[in-house]
């Protein structure tokens, strides 16, 4: 066994539903993800949206419903994770390491066969070369997001997936986090993104999922303008 | 909303084990005082025996089906082995209170000590420690606390074994075990295994309504569900 | 052969990961270390009468300060997992599950081997006792022993709670029921070296029962570990 995984062109999620105790966090969703076309998940506070997420990561488990990566009979979430990358709201990097140890780390656990010049290639690309001999917990917000999406990159992923990864940016790390979007697209990977910010997401997006507690209020599977898309989202959430 | 559901009304069998639970101890409760000879060394206090011994086996019975239903909610995650998994831990605890209870004040008697460091006392203490610590990681632990309780099950039973040998040889000298099954008088032998019947069928009686409650609590998360669907504040 | 490679190449990746942190900050080294000698401080001033032989007291404050201490150091050493949320991270990564927890029970055991560097000579004075050669590789012996199994049932029990709630109470609730078997024989060894006639046979005795308790548990934790942590 190693650490490659197995390759896989879409990802899909069969009416899934997850339930903590008392709390239906997500009920009955489908969403299917599909090479070259970025997916957007919109939807109020609590609406399931980053529970949605967690579930394509393989973190968490649904407790209704499957999520199905390519078309292999036996699905083991083991199988598929070293081609998926997570963003999410922490940055899952170490305090008190470098970015450079931080990357050569992940990169370790990725199986890459050279983890440093890997971290090296990534923090070129993230323009954190000045900083990666320095702990992290001296980091800005926005150099912080950029370490964590070089984190998410670090094996390759075929599916990317990114919880508001716009948050608190400002406008040149705004611009590179949408640069790895298109490139990743570009390279007829997978990628979801929730986003608050509906002129991002319009910019972004090629299909729209909005959920309304936890449940799906509108999908989309086209890509529309910024002024359309508003409306329509005030008007599903209303 | 009333359930109609069959499953919500007691069912005939769980009243027939009540009354058979009642019954029996009862007779049991009659046999060792009355119709089982009292002990010539040991006295009226030996008579606990017939109730200890019964309820350290049916503390063992609990602790494994405790980690059958822990394994088996490890291993699918569905609520129905944790259901399983905590009546036991409970029961599995009330039981061990008794042995713990019964224990000491035989021991009194016997060795005029409360507590000597008692192989099967101890391991059973350290055991009930380890079981009610899964209670309270159940009550304060939050979301993943089922699968906390339940890890922390397995690793109950597995040490149980560990601290019986080690108490075993930690206390040198071979201590006086309470008295086992041979030598006994025929009344007296039957009475214990009465009693070993009567703890049985209660066992089975508590497990079963505790079961039931356990299920009802899950469908009460349900309704829960179905409520916030419907736009319900909770 | 090759999953265990990658397994041991991932423990020892974490394991190094955790060493670098505790060498930029020695946070944990030094709290537990200071903490265990404080414990064998207050042990001696609780239990000490003077008629009560000095290597008893020694083997018994010498274990309640490792199980201390212990505690300590595991609560911290998976609070800087849930710190940034990286335990997440290391879920993600296609690196089995074996690993992550063999590559913490490394880092967690040898914390506490540094730590036992310093409270083990302090007990040795504090309590004035005399070791020679013979008795110091036994008590070696006896401390990886036991500290293993420590680690093993800490290091399970720790990363099942990551993400409870009152989980640093929960910890030492859940622990120390589990390993009464650890500081029974570490206590029974280590009385067995220390004593005037080292009891060659009883120190043989309970690091077989020590030894047998951490091959099992390693293999009930190595088979419980991944069903405790997924969602």
């Amino acid at each position: 066994m190693n650490l490659a995984a197995a390759d896989f062109d879409s990802a899909k999620a069969i009416s899934v539903s997850k339930i903590y105790g008392r709390h239906r966090a997500l009920a009955n969703v489908s969403l299917t993800l599909s090479p070259g076309k970025t997916a957007v998940l919109l939807g109020p506070n609590g609406s399931g949206k980053t529970t949605l997420l967690m579930l394509f990561s393989t973190l968490s488990r649904p407790t209704s419903g499957q999520i199905i990566f390519g078309d292999a009979a036996e699905q083991r979430a083991g199988d598929f994770r070293g081609a998926i990358g997570l963003l999410s709201h922490s940055s899952m990097t170490y305090a008190e390491l470098t970015a450079l140890e931080n990357l050569s780390f992940f990169a370790k656990l990725y199986g890459v066969t050279q983890p440093q010049s890997r971290a090296e290639e990534l923090l070129e690309r993230f323009d954190l070369m000045q900083s990666m001999t320095r702990p992290v917990n001296t980091f800005s917000r926005g150099m912080l997001q950029r370490l964590g999406l070089a984190r998410a990159l670090i094996g390759s992923p075929r599916l990317l997936l990114l919880d508001e990864p716009f948050t608190g940016l400002d406008r040149a790390s705004t611009q590179i986090v949408m640069d790895v979007v298109n490139e990743h697209k570009a390279k007829d990977g997978l990628t979801l993104v929730i986003s608050h910010d509906l002129n991002v997401a319009a910019e972004l997006g090629d299909e729209f999922l909005i959920l309304k507690r936890g449940k799906q209020a509108l999908y989309l599977e086209h890509s529309v303008p910024a002024g359309e898309l508003r409306e329509t989202y005030a008007e599903v959430t209303a | 909303m009333q359930s109609t559901k069959p499953e919500s009304r007691t069912p005939i069998g769980l009243w027939l084990c009540v009354a058979l639970s009642i019954g029996m101890l009862g007779r049991g409760f009659w046999m060792a005082f009355y119709y089982a000879p009292t002990e010539k060394v040991m006295g009226f206090v030996q008579k606990i025996f017939y109730f200890h011994v019964p309820a350290a086996w049916i503390m063992f019975l609990a602790t494994f089906v405790c980690a059958v239903g822990s394994i088996g909610y490890l291993i699918t995650r569905k609520d129905k082995w944790d259901v399983i998994g905590d009546a036991a831990v409970e029961l599995a605890v009330l039981f061990g209170a008794m042995v713990l209870i019964t224990g000491p004040l035989w021991g009194r008697k016997a060795w005029g000590a409360y507590w000597v460091w008692d192989v099967r006392l101890t391991s059973s203490l350290v055991l009930v420690l380890t079981l009610v610590a899964c209670k309270i990681v159940r009550g304060y632990a939050g979301p993943s606390s089922k699968q906390i309780a339940s890890g922390l099950a397995v690793f109950a039973v597995v040490n149980s074994v560990f601290v019986y040998y080690s108490v075993d040889i930690w206390k040198g000298t071979h201590p006086p075990k309470i008295v086992a099954k041979g030598d006994l008088a025929p009344q007296m032998s039957e009475t214990l295994w009465f009693c070993v019947a009567a703890f049985i069928v209660l066992f089975v009686t508590l497990m079963w309504s505790r079961i039931r409650l356990g299920h009802r609590r899950g469908e009460l998360d349900s309704l829960y569900h179905h409520a916030a669907e419907l736009g319900v504040e909770s | 052969m090759n999953e265990v490679a990658t397994i041991l190449k991932g423990a020892f990746a974490i394991a190094q990961k955790d060493w670098q942190t505790e060498f930029r900050s020695k946070e944990i080294l030094l709290t537990m270390g200071f903490f265990g000698l404080l414990i064998v401080l207050i042990s001696a001033f609780a239990f000490y009468r003077g008629d009560l032989p000095a290597y008893a007291l020694a083997a018994g404050s010498l274990w309640v300060a490792i199980a201390y201490s212990g505690t300590l150091g595991l609560g911290r050493a998976f609070e800087r997992e849930r710190e940034g949320d990286c335990i997440r991270a290391l879920l993600l990564s296609p690196m089995p599950r074996q690993a992550i927890f063999l590559g913490k029970l490394l880092g967690i055991v040898s914390f506490m081997f540094v730590v036992e560097l310093v409270v083990v000579p302090a007990v040795v004075i504090f309590f004035n006792q005399s070791l020679e050669f013979t008795q110091l590789w036994r008590l070696g012996v006896i401390m990886g022993l036991g500290t293993f199994g420590y680690g093993v049932v800490g290091t399970a029990l720790a990363a099942s709670l990551l993400r409870a709630r009152t989980r640093d109470v929960l910890l030492a609730i859940v622990i120390y029921p589990v390993i009464v078997p650890v500081i029974m024989g570490g206590v029974k060894a280590t009385t067995a070296i220390l004593q005037p006639e080292m009891s060659v046979s009883d120190f043989e005795l309970w690091a077989r029962i020590l030894f047998t308790f951490d091959v099992v548990f390693i293999v009930v934790s190595f088979w419980i570990f991944e069903p405790l942590l997924i969602d």
